[in-house]
């Protein structure tokens, strides 16, 4: 059976400085509830299957790729204004998958106390940064330009090769023409860190002096390489 | 730094006269640098006009073989990091050096603020030449830039929201005028001030006017705020270089992302956007020795906190 859930924001984003706040009564966070629905079912299913699975219990990174094609599937009908504030991802990853962030990223009170930052996985920020960190919005913001059809994510699969690949490419100014993005996907396939992180400062340096936003996908992938 | 050497000729900022319409109803307000239309009653999808001038002489970016007949396109460079937009749009030649384009923006797609400014771009590239850009895509010239907004623009303070309290100093900080208390982890610390100064002390601190009892307040003062900055600032750079993946100082935890932003304008001059990409550069940078960021700890810094607090002008009253 689907679950539709109607699709809130809050009306002023939170902080990480909320959060204890936030567990001890959501309610006083007021949200303003929008006109699209969305049906969590598929993904909230595949979160559970792989939070059971042995195989991800000791490389959580490695379940980012398939719940990101889920995740994709179930946000993509969703209008670009709603799928970059970051006031819906925080809304969505504090109330339908907590569970999930805390799983994920080790959000222990522990961890959490010692490492507050860690928190910006369910209350992100504004911009491609925030996108890229929020638990949720970090899986399916991607796919939005990387998905060529139903039966292909390999580019999604080229991002989430290692962790560091998908922070990198998700992280730059760059990424945010979908062109630029997917020269940049395809010029890593196979790189480690290093490497990945070598053609992003390549990337920087052209745009000081070129305009990245005018050439073709292949014109970018060449003038990376 | 925030200024960007360019060894060839670049026509930096002459691109001009650049007018602003909107088409369907939706209304806007302009204040030099900003358009607003956070304000407009209709909110559907629109054309913004925008025109633009080249400056006169512009083909002399160019090389000279190519003047007379140069290879070149004018665009609108836009970016959004609200909408997770970045594109570039060309424009169509009106007459003489006036060039126009419509970029459709609806309001379902775009939010926040739109951040344009107008290029002049070599379109084909030719042979190597001394002191010219002559590769295909080069930018020769720009404008300044312009912020649309499409929601209220963010009001959030920038910096200058340090609590203070008077406090019965203990052993630790007995004989100290003040420290800074950063027992709240994500917030600014605070400001305790020792409560047990001598009183007329502290009537000077709390002096609200000028004259005589003013300048000395702003005598003990003005130092003592640029030891603030400077304290405040190696907490948030440390914050930063921590965030080896922050490449947008928005991206940081509140409020370090607004110190941030306000210490890199203090540091940079110039381009806001230019001024933090720097400070985002040195932070992260990993040479052997961390000269770079030795030096903005050393010796940048604590000139700008000077700067920040006026402590010159502060004691010039004495004469």
């Amino acid at each position: 059976m689907a679950k539709k859930i109607q699709i809130e924001i809050y009306t002023k984003a939170l902080q990480i400085k909320d959060y204890l706040e936030w567990t001890a009564d959501s309610s006083q966070f007021e949200t303003t509830q929008l006109q699209y629905s969305i049906d969590i079912k598929p993904l909230r299913k595949e979160i559970d299957s792989i939070k059971n699975n042995p195989q991800f219990i000791n490389d959580k990174a490695s379940s980012d790729c398939v719940l990101a094609k889920v995740a994709h599937k179930v946000f993509k009908k969703l209008p670009n204004s709603v799928l970059t504030d970051n006031r819906f991802w925080q809304w969505i990853a504090l109330n339908e998958f907590l569970d999930y962030s805390i799983w994920r990223w080790d959000m222990t009170p522990e961890n959490i106390d010692q490492q507050a930052n860690i928190l910006r996985h369910v209350i992100s920020g504004r911009g491609v940064g925030g996108l890229s960190r929020n638990s949720i919005s970090r899986l399916v913001i991607p796919c939005v330009d990387l998905f060529i059809s139903p039966s292909d994510y390999s580019l999604v699969d080229i991002l989430f090769q290692n962790q560091q690949t998908e922070q990198s490419l998700t992280q730059s100014m760059q990424s945010m023409n979908p062109k630029t993005f997917r020269a940049m996907v395809k010029s890593v396939k196979g790189l480690d860190g290093d490497g990945v992180k070598e053609k992003i400062k390549r990337l920087n340096a052209l745009s000081d002096s070129y305009n990245l936003d005018l050439m073709t996908e292949v014109e970018i992938q060449n003038t990376i390489n | 730094m925030a200024i960007t050497i360019r060894p060839n000729k670049f026509l930096e900022h002459e691109i001009s006269n650049l007018n602003f319409a909107s088409d369907s109803g939706v209304e806007f307000e302009k204040d030099e640098f900003e358009i607003y239309f956070s304000k407009s009653k209709t909110k559907i999808p629109f054309n913004l006009k925008v025109t633009a001038d080249l400056p006169v002489g512009w083909e002399n970016a160019f090389t000279p073989p190519e003047r007379a007949n140069p290879p070149y396109s004018v665009v609108i460079a836009y970016i959004s990091k609200d909408s997770r937009k970045r594109g570039a749009k060309k424009m169509s030649l009106v007459s003489g050096l006036s060039y126009e384009a419509d970029l459709p923006i609806d309001f379902i797609d775009w939010r926040g603020k739109i951040e344009l400014r107008i290029e002049l771009i070599r379109n084909k590239g030719t042979s190597p030449t001394p002191g010219f850009y002559t590769k295909k895509y080069n930018v020769l010239s720009n404008s300044e830039e312009f912020s649309i907004y499409l929601e209220d623009k963010n009001t959030s303070p920038q910096g200058g929201e340090l609590q203070f309290a008077w406090e019965d100093f203990t052993n630790d900080q007995s004989g100290a005028l003040y420290y800074l208390d950063h027992a709240a982890p994500y917030s600014l610390p605070v400001l305790k001030l020792n409560s047990l100064m001598d009183d007329s002390l502290k009537v000077i601190l709390e002096h609200k006017g000028h004259g005589e009892r003013g300048l000395k307040r702003d005598l003990i003062w003005s130092p003592t705020e640029a030891d603030i900055w400077e304290q405040i600032a190696t907490k948030a750079f440390g914050i930063l270089r921590d965030e080896g993946e922050t490449f947008d100082l928005s991206d940081l935890p509140e409020p370090w992302n607004r110190v941030t932003k306000t210490l890199a304008s203090m540091i940079f001059k110039g381009d806001q956007e230019d001024a933090e990409k720097s400070l985002v550069e040195i932070c992260h940078k990993e040479d052997d020795d961390n000269k770079a960021f030795r030096n903005l700890l050393d010796e940048l810094l604590p000139v700008a906190v000077q700067r920040k607090v006026n402590l010159l002008n502060v004691y010039e009253k004495l004469k």
